[in-house]
């Protein structure tokens, strides 16, 4: 018993350990199926899709997902939702609408974060307009404490295009880990363009 | 962890749980027959019960120190009060802690530590509500039925150890492995606490009777909080167009009594009601309940409506509503529909938020949201007025810039 207990562990431990990263230079690079271009100005870790992403998605990290995230979602047309759900899901996130106001496409990620990412605190900070691939924008911050009960702030930086939802987005641990890549974060979004 | 990967373990967890198969009807636990087995400022002597409340220790410093947990002073007093009308003395061996979830749950675990969903206090239509399930969770602390539990499940304990990990391994792979690892052993240890046996829930709920009925609640408030968690999540299932399942909807929501523990909980209510006589006066105590309560309100129903669970959420206002509609209630309901967002869902929210605005106790969130319905109807004039008295209304408002913005268009 003592031996197949050792077993299980190890085999799940070392499933565990595939990674899936891709490293990601510091240089001009196009993201989310090449919907947006944006200038890092280090490396970073592309992360392997989750279970929730949509194809428009990609995600980087820095530290590790639990840490730091940044998120790019791009052309995403009217009527689909920025995360993977079933019509019959009990909770569901709003699906993104070309003529949604600055609240309904607030609460559209605020939903996000309360049903996908399991924040069972969402306070939102401040909600501002912004320029954002040359267009009219919104910026969203917040603060959030998912089931892992670390406190996190987010920032999401998003825009409609020509119909299209462009969003990017940084969330991390608010010790130390989200504001250390702010100022990146802030510059990859200032970078960002439609090519 | 994302709650869908905690479902899979759990689901995981749950084959081997103690639910007992046997479909053969129970004869009725009378509410009369039951004596508690722990009395005020127990300790545990033997190695089994004394490993239990170990095992308890150690999640109750974390849970001492989460980040989730409700600080209000007034609400914890208030639901402590409850308790000790129901327990007495031996409520000073409990440690109450409310906890930030939308999930209706609560639980009493043998060393005393009490947890309570801010899911539990959104449900609740009055104090004899909140009391039949503190004390049903007080039945399994006076009897004793973790320890139960406990023993049974002893020589399976290895075995649930290791279908945990290689559960939550199977289940990882955006990173938060090793979190799942851990969550998933307190989990299972919470698993082998709570997962009491048709019998166990049984005699906890007559002990909840017992105890409602001698602190002066009505016994009928169990049965009538289970209709409603059922009628919630039959409105929900009916809303995405599903069938209603009668199961819980993961660890930390409470399963739904089957037919025959409705069917006990009301002829058991019916008789000590009856045996009561007319002397006694029972008392659901509503109005203090909705005083308790109306400072998180807003709260309560917004970590709700958020999860877009959009037939649960129009039954939850509706029930709630049974008490009269008032500002937040209608405001909610138009955040219900804005965010279901269904062919028409644009115009009933827009009735929804002017409803809103003609009760004093409308929140400054009603006028924006108001605001902005009116200006996507076309009603520009009296959109960007109710977006200016927003701005009246809450000058610091975290979305100020956006709202000066849009009327600055």
């Amino acid at each position: 018993m003592r031996r197949l207990t050792i077993v299980f562990t190890t085999c799940a431990l070392l499933a565990g350990c595939v990674t899936g990263y891709e490293l990601v230079s510091p240089a001009t690079v196009t993201v989310a199926k090449n919907s947006m271009r944006v200038r890092p100005s280090i490396s970073w870790n592309k992360a392997p899709s989750g279970p929730y992403d949509i194809p428009q998605e990609e995600s980087w990290t820095e530290n590790g997902p639990l840490l730091d995230r940044l998120e790019f979602i791009g052309a995403l047309p009217s009527g689909q939702a920025i995360a993977k759900q079933r019509p019959k899901d009990d909770r569901k996130v709003p699906v993104f609408r070309a003529d949604m106001t600055p609240q309904d496409l607030v609460s559209m990620v605020e939903s996000y974060y309360r049903i996908k990412l399991d924040a069972k605190i969402f306070e939102s900070t401040s909600v501002k307009p912004v320029t954002f691939l040359g267009k009219p924008g919104v910026q969203f911050d917040y603060n959030f404490v998912s089931s892992d009960e670390v406190k996190r702030r987010g920032r999401s930086v998003f825009a409609v295009v020509d119909g299209k939802l462009y969003l990017t987005s940084l969330d991390g641990a608010a010790l130390h880990y989200f504001e250390a890549a702010l100022p990146e974060f802030e510059a990859i979004v200032a970078s960002a363009s439609i090519p | 962890m994302d709650s869908s990967h905690r479902r899979l373990v759990l689901r995981g967890l749950c084959a081997c749980a103690l639910y007992a198969t046997a479909r053969s009807a129970l004869a009725r636990v009378l509410p009369s027959q039951l004596t508690p087995l722990v009395s005020p400022g127990y300790k545990p002597t033997d190695t089994d019960e004394r490993g239990i409340w170990q095992a308890c220790d150690r999640l109750e410093e974390e849970l001492a120190a989460s980040n989730l947990l409700v600080r209000n002073d007034a609400l914890k007093a208030y639901v402590r009060a409850v308790t000790g009308r129901l327990l007495g003395d031996t409520a000073a061996d409990l440690r109450l802690y409310i906890v930030r979830n939308p999930e209706f749950n609560a639980s009493m675990a043998p060393n005393g530590m009490t947890i309570v969903h801010t899911g539990l206090l959104a449900r609740m239509r009055n104090e004899a509500q909140l009391a039949a399930v503190i004390g049903h969770e007080s039945g399994h602390y006076l009897l004793r039925h973790s320890v139960r539990n406990w023993r049974d499940l002893k020589r399976k304990s290895a075995t649930m150890a290791v279908l945990a990990i290689g559960g939550a391994a199977a289940t990882g792979g955006t990173g938060t492995d090793w979190y799942d690892i851990a969550n998933a052993i307190n989990t299972a240890i919470l698993l082998s606490l709570f997962s009491f046996s048709r019998e166990m829930e049984s005699e906890a709920d007559a002990y909840g009777l017992k105890l409602m009925a001698a602190a002066h609640y009505p016994p009928a408030a169990a049965a009538q909080v289970w209709a409603q968690l059922i009628d919630e999540r039959k409105a929900s299932a009916a809303a995405r167009k599903k069938q209603y399942k009668d199961k819980a909807m993961s660890i930390v929501s409470t399963h739904p009594p089957t037919a025959e523990r409705m069917t006990d909980l009301t002829q058991s209510a019916a008789e000590l009601e009856r045996a009561a006589g007319n002397g006694e006066h029972f008392d659901n105590r509503r109005t203090e309940w909705l005083a308790a309560v109306a400072p998180v309100r807003s709260m309560l129903l917004d970590e709700q409506i958020k999860l877009n669970d959009a037939g649960a959420s129009l039954y939850l206002l509706g029930s709630l509503a049974q008490d009269g509609w008032d500002g937040t209630l209608r405001y909610y309901e138009g955040e219900a529909y804005r965010l279901r967002d269904e062919p028409g869902d644009g115009a009933r929210a827009a009735d929804s938020y002017s409803a809103a605005i003609r009760f004093s106790d409308a929140p400054p969130e009603a006028y924006r949201a108001h605001g902005y319905a009116e200006l996507k109807a076309g009603r520009t004039e009296e959109g960007r007025r109710a977006l200016a008295r927003y701005l009246e209304l809450e000058p610091n408002a975290a979305d100020a810039a956006m709202v000066h913005f849009t009327l600055g268009q």
